[in-house]
């Protein structure tokens, strides 16, 4: 099933654009984590660099196995994550207040990563075996199983941000199906209608001083607001520019909290000015606009839906991430895919789109 | 798959009804197959088409907040980024020091810090456990310290002061715990050595370094010096990375004119003797008549400057400036002056005073007694008020006016103090005979203590009003710049302040004010006895401000003194009986103090200047000292000489001993070297003329008492 001609159809461009970024986010942690004194690199350097390394590894693999076989396989795979996640919450190891990750010696992973690839997989495999034209209610209400029970644990642990993000990959899915325009305005009415009752309820109170803050961030700008003001500093006083590689202060004067992680597009705006973000950002579009079309052209139902599932979720982390970097969003810790530091993050993301590729480069072959 | 199998089976016979037309049959196959999941393509490419659309829109709408956050608004953030890595704290100088004419120190600046918490960074729900900790960090952390750190953390500030004063120990360890909650910033806190000593002309300091009161106050620029900074680029946990500073420059030493021995023997006498009287108030101020230096100035009731922050405001001010009292009779010295220097009277000029009752608008005045007719002198010396009234009418309003100005009523000029009152003098056009009657003998017309000791030493100098000041020098670091006397004006000849002096001579040998005089020195001088004015009311109580001022030795004054005391309630009420005899232990102190000459040679007694090896300073003009004489030489004094007694002869040089031996006809045996520790002879003891005496020499003097009063 593996054939020489294959490659002959990889999406070079995307594959390019994609490791370009893995390369920039690798030189921001450079910057950031880099102990002047010392003179040394950062431990977090290292490690993202050999997360890298294997992530291309995880894409040439996610590459090479026939994304059908992979759909066979959905089910089991989904199992495998969900109990992964179950583990995680009973015997998990926990840090920053949260319990995310599985202590594998070396190397923790964070399972919640990979359950993203997981839904996309399990909701494209359902969409693609729907025999109607568009999917109804019903398929709506079917496939948010699979959703709430991924997005259910990892609440749970708490990571509320990917539990989010996973939503974003049924809606994906579900658009892409041809979800019924009536559906979908219901659903923006439903949420319009709860967001105040899960203001009051769902939220807890350092949640909702967040988006407090994000609305007036001077109120308290020592408290929850300080973040906000951080990464507004940060990227303003970039300029157009930037103040050059490894010359950016907001992070090595810890002003910027893990600015190698969730801040690491500020850094980026504050090392590299505006010039910097373009390029990066275009990039990004770059990436993007070629998984569209990856769906577009794809053979079949199942590979178009898989592959808008993977660029749903890695869109809305995009989206949000940056959206967050430049002061426009409620500080939530939802990393930047590609660039932001942690090891199982850059694994999925590069075995996600060594899925895209695998669609598109099969788009030829039954 | 069934339908499959079925389509090869078929056969052309069947009849050719729709259902059963393979080609019919397989174009709905293909219809099913290619448009049943219809058209999923052409969904997913309109969908996506959707998507992109708003991806791109949010493109453009991230890349407009970019240009304005990195482009537009760039300085704004770029500023702010300095802004919270650099801290910036201003190291004050060291306050200058504060020195008497000996250098003894009256104030000084010590080590001490300022701690800071930062509210911002401490929850609600932590302030009791943060302050409890802290609270723990500092030496003797009382429940009142607790309260003020709680209140402080409450405040929605990045810096707020709970404690001042901390000592550098407490600084240290709150630093070492490199907080970005708490930290210390030096603050040098004044310290007053010697308490209450000269608390009024010292004053005190407030916070941020600012002088309030005293000279701290009026001086405050030369104490203060010029503060430093530190700049520190501090990352978020606080730690700096880098700093800068400029080094404070100190201010500079105050030397006084004060001189610290007759300012606490002023305040003693002054305070027991408020203490005899049942009086409520007083002071005392010793000057160089010829300089204007003031040597003591002691108010009471006084304060600790240590602790000003609780003290009573009113007790804070120097009243010796600030308050104003009608001077009675001691005004009747300027009234005689004025009509002497005018050339209208003599000391001898008769006034023939009746009954000692005299009718002045719609009251009477009255003397203490009858006296008939008494000269001018006596008018004086025994303060008649009718006498007084007679002179002043004769002088006139225009003046009586003038000289009233010339010698300085009226007038707050003076450079080493704040807050003067210029006094209440009534100006020419509104003056009427009566209310010139009643200036004539001191009611009618306010003035402050010092304007009393300016006045008293015009007629002791000759004639001169010299300023009144403190301030001796200011010293910056090796340079030394003494304040140089100033003279106002002239306002009577040499040969008036002369007579004037007779006059006020006769007050103390044979007048009101007996209780004055010194043994062994002529002393010049005026009481004066006044009504108190109602409390906020029109008309006099029947209290009296006592007061006495004078000079000694009358001829070639050492030093003036006033003495004022408010409302005694027993022994009396006459400034002869309740001030003067202030006056005379404040004189025999000083004239101690700076080894006077005795200016009258009594039969039995006689005395020799001499050098005593006991440290001290004379004032600038005393007889016996050179004016600026260095600050360190040793005491000049008398030792008293009885003829056929044996002088104590300890403390002085060798040289000094057999001159003043030999002097008795004493025959000199000395051993060792250096000065008189011990002699054979007691003092005191009877000798004649060829009597032996044997004086041990030691190079480390005794402590010896000052001055022998035989």
């Amino acid at each position: 099933m593996f054939e020489r001609r294959l490659y002959l159809h990889i999406d070079w461009l995307l594959l390019t654009a994609v490791l370009l970024l893995a390369g920039i986010g690798l030189a921001m942690i450079y910057s950031t984590t880099y102990d002047p004194v010392r003179e040394r690199v950062g431990a977090e350097f290292m490690k993202q660099l050999y997360a890298v390394g294997i992530g291309v590894v995880a894409l040439a693999i996610c590459m090479s196995i026939d994304y059908r076989t992979l759909a066979e396989y959905s089910l089991v795979i989904y199992g495998a994550v969900a109990l992964a996640l179950l583990f995680v919450l009973f015997f998990g190891f926990s840090a920053g207040g949260s319990r995310r990750w599985i202590d594998l010696g070396p190397m923790n992973v964070q399972p919640s990563e990979f359950a993203k690839i997981a839904l996309a997989l399990v909701l494209a495999t359902f969409f693609a075996e729907s025999r109607r034209a568009a999917s109804n209610t019903g398929d709506l209400l079917f496939a948010s199983g699979f959703l709430v029970v991924l997005a259910g644990l990892i609440a749970k642990e708490p990571d509320l941000g990917t539990a989010v993000t996973l939503v974003s990959i049924l809606l994906g899915i579900a658009f892409a199906a041809g979800l019924r325009l009536k559906i979908i305005a219901a659903l923006v009415a439903l949420a319009i209608v709860t967001a105040p009752a899960a203001w009051s309820f769902a939220l807890k109170d350092y949640q909702k001083s967040r988006i407090q803050t994000f609305l007036d961030p001077e109120q308290d700008a020592r408290g929850a607001g300080y973040q906000q003001i951080q990464a507004r500093i940060t990227v303003g006083s970039g300029g157009l520019t930037g103040k050059g590689f490894r010359q950016g202060t907001q992070g090595q004067y810890k002003f910027l909290p893990v600015a190698h992680n969730d801040f690491v597009y500020s850094v980026l705006a504050e090392e590299h000015g505006f010039l910097g973000v373009l390029l990066t950002l275009g990039l990004y579009l770059v990436v993007i606009q070629r998984s569209f079309d990856a769906a577009r052209l794809a053979k079949d139902r199942l590979g178009a839906y898989l592959v808008v599932g993977l660029v749903s979720w890695f869109t809305f982390q995009v989206l949000y991430n940056v959206t967050m970097s430049a002061g426009l969003a409620p500080v939530k810790g939802l990393t930047l895919p590609l660039m932001s530091y942690g090891g199982s993050s850059i694994i999925a993301t590069l075995a996600s789109f060594g899925l895209v590729l695998n669609v598109r480069m099969r788009r030829f072959t039954n | 798959m069934q339908d499959l199998d079925l389509m090869p089976g078929a056969t052309p016979d069947l009849p050719r009804s729709p259902y059963n037309r393979p080609d019919l049959v397989r174009d709905a196959r293909d219809a099913e197959a290619d448009a049943a999941p219809i058209d999923w393509q052409g969904t997913i490419r309109r969908r996506l088409v959707v998507l992109a659309s708003l991806l791109l829109l949010w493109a453009i709408g991230i890349q407009a907040r970019l240009v304005v956050l990195q482009v537009a608004q760039h300085d704004r953030w770029a500023a702010q980024l300095i802004e919270q890595v650099t801290h910036q704290v201003e190291v004050p100088g060291p306050r200058g020091t504060i020195v008497d004419r000996n250098g003894v120190t009256l104030a000084a600046s010590v080590e001490s810090a300022t701690i800071v918490v930062n509210a911002l960074a401490v929850k609600a729900g932590d302030r009791d456990r943060v302050a409890r900790e802290l609270c723990g960090l500092i030496d003797r952390c009382t429940p009142a310290d607790y309260d003020q750190l709680i209140a402080g953390l409450a405040r929605k500030s990045r810096g707020t002061t709970v404690w001042r004063n901390a000592s550098p120990a407490d600084a240290e360890r709150i630093d070492g715990m490199k907080s970005n909650v708490v930290w210390s910033e030096p603050e040098p806190r004044r310290y007053y050595p010697n308490r209450e000593l000269a608390a009024h002309v010292v004053g005190f300091v407030g916070d941020g370094n600012r002088g309030l009161e005293g000279v701290e106050r009026s001086y405050d620029e030369y104490l203060r010096g010029k503060p430093g900074w530190r700049l520190s680029y501090e990352d978020a946990h606080r730690q700096a990375f880098d700093s800068e500073e400029a080094t404070p420059v100190p201010g500079k030493t105050l030397e006084l004119t004060l001189d610290g021995r007759l300012q606490h023997d002023s305040e003693r006498a002054l305070s027991s003797r408020i203490g005899e009287t049942g009086s409520s108030s007083g002071l005392v101020i010793v000057s160089v008549p010829q300089t204007g230096e003031i040597l003591a100035l002691a108010l009471w009731p006084t304060y600790n400057p240590n602790t000003f922050a609780r003290t009573e405001a009113a007790l804070l001010k120097n009243r010796a400036v600030q308050d104003v009292y009608e001077p009675g009779s001691t005004m009747k010295f300027i009234t005689a002056a004025t009509a002497i220097d005018l050339g209208l009277f003599t000391p001898q000029s008769l006034f023939n005073l009746g009954n000692g009752q005299m009718r002045l608008g719609n009251h009477v005045i009255r003397d203490t007694h009858a006296y008939g007719t008494l000269s001018l002198r006596d008018v004086v010396a025994k303060s008649s008020n009718v006498g007084a009234v007679q002179i002043g009418h004769r002088i006139g309003a225009e003046r009586f006016s003038e000289y009233v100005a010339k010698f300085g009523l009226g007038q707050a000029n003076l450079r080493d103090f704040r807050g003067q009152s210029r006094g209440i003098v009534t100006p020419l056009d509104k003056l009427t005979s009566v209310s010139l009657g009643s200036m004539s003998y001191g009611y009618s017309i306010g003035v402050t203590a010092m304007q009393m000791v300016a006045a008293i030493n015009t007629i002791a100098n000759g004639g001169t009003l010299v300023e009144p000041h403190v301030v001796r020098a200011v010293i910056d670091g090796a340079q030394r710049k003494a304040v140089a006397p100033r003279a106002i004006r002239r306002v009577i000849s040499e040969q008036t302040a002369a007579t004037m002096t007779t006059i006020l001579e006769s007050v103390v040998e044979d007048g009101t004010g007996k209780a004055a005089a010194l043994a062994g020195y002529t002393v010049a001088g005026k009481t004066g006895t006044a009504r108190r004015v109602k409390q906020g009311g029109r008309g006099y109580s029947d209290q009296h401000t006592s007061s006495f001022v004078g000079y000694v030795p009358s001829r070639n004054p050492a030093i003036s003194i006033l003495v004022v005391i408010d409302a005694p309630k027993s022994g009396g009420y006459y400034g002869g009986t309740i001030a003067a005899p202030v006056f005379k232990a404040v004189a025999e102190s000083a004239l101690r103090y700076y080894g006077v000459a005795p200016t009258i040679e009594s039969e039995e007694r006689s005395r020799i200047v001499v050098a005593r090896s006991a440290p001290a300073t004379a004032p600038g003009p005393a007889v016996v000292a050179a004016p600026n004489a260095p600050a360190r030489q040793p005491d000049l004094t008398t030792v008293a000489i009885t003829p056929g007694k044996m002088p104590d002869l300890r403390g002085l040089s060798a040289r000094e001993a057999v001159r003043v031996a030999t002097r008795l006809g004493l025959v000199v045996r000395v051993a060792g070297d250096g000065m008189v520790a011990g002699q054979d002879l007691e003092a005191g003891t009877d000798i004649e003329s060829g009597t032996v005496c044997r004086l041990t020499l030691e190079r480390r003097p005794r402590a010896v008492a000052q001055g022998i009063e035989p």
